[in-house]
């Protein structure tokens, strides 16, 4: 073949349209990234959470492995749970029972100066530190929501991409089955198996991301029906790719926009069914600990020691908040029709325009 | 007429949009009146400003943009109107024919239902007894065969030509003073495109409007517009009478864009090639048959009937045809992506019948395509770079060789190097299009399917384009399937033409044959029915 001369790109690049200037040099992914930090909730939801991860892990500690039951430490005759444990700075155990410091067990948190105490959000009939077992709670609600979001998404994933893809039969089946499981009422399923199935955090995370796919399935399966007839498909096709390559490589980067912003939907959703479960006393059941478990388990002491409330409470609202943030900040990154306007325009700008030309006439 | 007052006055008008914290210019310094009974033709590429000029007289712009200067309608100043006064104006005084009718038109109501809604928007006494009678009036005035069946259909029952004639009836429906048709028949085939135009030209005396007619098909704007406006990059580069304009451009982009345009038999006569009788030729189909299945309730659709062709070595074959005449759907099975239902089909000796799927591998490896939409043949997550190296990819090449064949293609279609990094959405449309041709050329293949590469594409780009594809092809001799709408751009390319209808190839032959000694009426018709790029001649008729 005959070569040609290299070709220069500067008379090149007059070519392209106002509305690409904004993306020049960028990678989708970039561009995403970029609108997602300019989305200010979405980004202050996602330091607030991870300093709650963070300070719940680091505080308390954890456990790895073992039943999590908890035991009698044979040699000081302790308790103790069962299994690895990694200590904390927070000297409180959640499960041990501790002397009451504060009459009636009143939380010795003090805003301002700031001053944690000896039991920051009080202590229960037992002398239970409240701050531990609250700490220890959301480890456990966390837990379940990543897990419920990390398998739903991808049994979601599989399902609906599966169905989409080669339609026909495999896709009424596939359909089919979608809907038996969304027939099935998560609550009262959940409760019924997770009382067979033990009421650790990691079983009930997996029964209800077993459940919770359903959604994503069909809004991936149509996904790839608009996808799948777009032409660089066909090229593909044409190039010999098999199905696999065209699935992975071509389809399914393009459908990360809609599963990743209904997967933190879906982690939004799940930290508030874990929390009901529990409450119900069907989810995570004693020794073990969460959110949803802990108010349950005061449910009597409402009137009179309400910090076993608002803890627990305060932190379920704050999570299900900074996910549901974080999922909106991620649908506007992924959405390419968002435009930003000038800040001197908008809605109140407009009105006082709108006045004072009133006043003219 | 000539002493009236215009109907629209813009002076100094100016649109800019905010784009990445700054407000960067889309159209400056645009000047224009019209009379009634004018039609003003503003020409550009797309992203000339074009129609954002024309969408800022009725206060339409995307939120990011704003719009300055002067705009007077029958001396009312429209630019920075309250909103009330500008929904007042929309449709009544100033209405839209939009370009693509099915989705200007609501799909779940009846086009009388809303041509009536239309009507009573404005004239708030207006019963719905009275807005039917009128709108009955005003389908019977787009020449709608049946107007009380048209009054009564939803717009999926209609054919396109006659949705843009509904879609014409709605905006005319409150007598505005002003039409504003933006791209009104790009939509639509050659022979509808021309039924639209006389209505158009027709009615615009009738009602004695003005309008302003926005379009980059310059057959359009000799055939209606009486002056003209050329825009380049959101400034005006040449205003005038479309005659002179045509017949002596002065700006050298208008002659650039006159140049641009294919002329039907304007490209040079190709000699008649004789073929030895041992020639085999790369694609050959005997009596083929596709049909799309019965899917549900809907029965299963012949597509192609009986098709018989031959395309031999370095040769170039024109498949022209209306929507719908099956013309793609061929050149899909040649590639594989259609299933035969009989008939013979083969493609460079395999017979593409019964294929086994590594045969088809192999066969594939001969075969490039081009797409029709350069916006969708493009994986939008992947640099250009790995879309165009896919298939020598899958062909088992390695790393560096492959860097090296696509820094080849690109210099081939007359990009930069190093755009490879590149990704499609970075690209404007005709870029785009090289890089679909750099693929579909990766493995030399012996057979280059084009499916309408340069219809969505501006007449300029198109041209470059068309010449590109043009000089590879001489230069590599692979056979070239060219299918079009266009006729003057098959003629452009082709050395022989089939064309087809309703699943038929009516008729096939060398280039000049067809086109200067068409023997079957629907050829004539189609010929007849081009626009042609030069006003004296639409004058003529």
């Amino acid at each position: 073949m005959a070569k040609k001369r290299p070709v220069d790109e500067t008379q090149l690049n007059r070519e392209i349209t106002i509305e690409q200037r904004e993306t020049e040099g960028l990678s989708l992914g970039t561009i995403v990234r970029r609108r997602f930090f300019r989305h200010k909730a979405a980004v202050i939801s996602m330091i607030v959470l991870g300093a709650i991860t963070l300070l719940a892990f680091t505080s308390v500690g954890t456990v790895v492995g073992g039943s999590g039951n908890l035991v009698t430490d044979p040699n000081t005759g302790k308790l103790a749970v069962d299994g690895f444990r990694i200590p904390g700075w927070w000297q409180l155990n959640w499960y041990e029972n501790y002397d009451i410091y504060n009459p009636g067990g009143t939380p010795t948190l003090n805003v301002w100066p700031f001053d944690a105490g000896q039991h920051p959000f009080g202590q229960d009939t037992l002398g239970k530190d409240i701050f531990a077992r609250v700490m220890r709670g959301i480890q456990q609600s966390l837990i379940v929501v990543f897990i419920v979001g990390l398998l739903s998404t991808v049994i979601g994933t599989i399902v609906g991409s599966l169905a989409g893809y080669f339609r026909g039969w495999i896709d009424t089946l596939l359909m089919r089955a979608t809907d038996v499981v969304i027939i099935l009422p998560i609550l009262v399923v959940g409760a019924v198996l997770s009382r067979s199935f033990g009421g650790d955090a990691v079983s009930l995370a997996l029964l209800l991301g077993a459940l919770a796919w359903t959604g994503l399935a069909r809004l991936v399966r149509a996904e790839f029906l608009a996808l799948r007839e777009r032409e660089f498909v066909d090229a593909a096709r044409v190039a010999g790719a098999k199905n696999s390559r065209i699935i992975f490589k071509h389809i399914l980067p393009n459908t990360i926009g809609v599963i990743v912003v209904n997967a933190t939907l879906l982690m939004a959703a799940a930290i508030l069914i874990e929390t009901s479960l529990s409450f119900l006393g069907f989810g995570i059941v004693a020794p073990d600990i969460s959110l949803g478990q802990i108010i349950s388990e005061y449910n009597e002491a409402f009137r009179t020691r309400p910090w076993l409330f608002w803890y627990p409470g305060l932190f379920i609202v704050v999570i299900a908040l900074c996910i549901n943030f974080i999922g909106d900040g991620l649908r506007d990154a992924f959405d390419p029709r968002q435009r930003r306007l000038p800040k001197s325009g908008g809605a109140i700008s407009e009105l006082k325009q709108l006045i004072a030309k009133r006043r003219e006439s | 007429m000539d002493n009236s007052k215009p109907i629209i006055e813009a002076s100094e008008l100016s649109v800019d949009f905010w784009v990445d914290g700054e407000w960067v210019m889309a159209a400056s310094g645009v000047n224009f009146s019209v009379k009634p009974g004018d039609v003003l033709a503003i020409v550009g590429e797309s992203g000339s400003g074009k129609s954002t000029s024309a969408m800022s007289l009725l206060g339409l712009l995307p939120v990011n943009g704003r719009a300055s200067g002067s705009v007077k309608l029958q001396g009312e100043e429209l630019i920075g109107a309250d909103k009330k006064r500008l929904r007042e104006i929309r449709g009544k005084e100033i209405a839209v024919i939009f370009q693509e009718p099915m989705t200007a038109l609501n799909p779940v109501y009846t086009v009388g239902f809303q041509i009536v809604e239309a009507l009573q928007v404005h004239f708030k006494s207006m019963t719905k007894a009275q807005g039917k009678v009128r709108a009955l009036e005003l389908l019977k005035m787009v020449e709608l065969p049946d107007p009380e069946k048209a009054f009564n259909s939803y717009p999926h029952e209609l054919s396109g030509g006659q949705r843009q004639r509904a879609m014409i009836a709605q905006s005319i429906s409150c007598d505005p003073q002003l039409l504003i048709a933006d791209e009104p028949t790009t939509a639509l085939d050659v022979t509808v495109q021309a039924e639209i135009l006389n209505l158009m030209r027709d009615l615009n005396k009738r009602l004695n409007s003005a309008v302003i007619l926005i379009t980059h098909d310059m057959g359009v704007v000799a055939e209606l517009s009486d002056f003209m406006i050329v825009m380049k990059d959101g400034v005006v580069v040449e205003t005038g009478a479309t005659f002179d304009v045509f017949k002596t451009p002065k700006h050298q982009y208008t002659k650039d864009l006159l140049a641009a345009v294919p002329k039907l038999g304007a490209a040079e006569t190709k000699p008649v090639i004789e073929r030895k009788a041992t020639e085999q030729p790369v694609l050959r189909m005997r009596g083929l048959n596709i049909e799309y299945p019965k899917r549900g309730k809907v029965p299963a659709f012949l597509a192609v009937k009986d098709a018989e062709l031959d395309i031999y070595p370095g040769e170039v074959l024109g498949l022209v045809g209306e929507s719908g005449s099956g013309k793609t759907t061929i050149g899909r099975a040649v590639v594989g992506l259609l299933p035969i239902k009989s008939g013979e089909l083969s493609v460079d000796g395999q017979a593409m019948v019964g294929v086994s799927r590594q045969q088809l591998i192999d066969v594939r490896r001969n075969i490039g395509i081009v797409f029709q939409d350069p916006g969708s043949s493009l994986n939008p997550r992947w640099p250009i770079g790995q879309s165009i190296a896919e298939p020598l990819l899958l062909a088992g090449w390695d790393s560096p060789t492959r860097t090296n064949r696509v820094s080849e293609l690109l210099d081939l279609v007359e990009l930069p190097r190093s755009y490879r990094n590149r990704y499609p959405h970075e690209l404007s449309g005709g870029q785009r299009q090289r890089v679909g041709i750099a693929r579909a050329l990766a493995l030399s293949p012996k057979l280059l399917v084009a499916d309408e590469p340069t219809s969505a594409l501006d007449v300029s780009v198109q041209a470059r384009v068309l010449e590109l594809l043009q000089e590879i092809q001489k230069e590599q001799q692979f056979a070239t399937l060219f299918i079009s709408h266009d006729l003057a751009v098959v003629d452009l390319l082709s050395d022989r033409i089939a064309v087809m209808r309703l699943g038929e190839i009516v008729e096939q032959g060398h280039k000049e044959q067809i086109l200067r000694n068409p023997q079957v009426d629907y050829t004539k018709r189609l010929i007849g029915a081009v626009p042609i790029p030069d006003p004296s001649h639409s004058r003529s008729r």
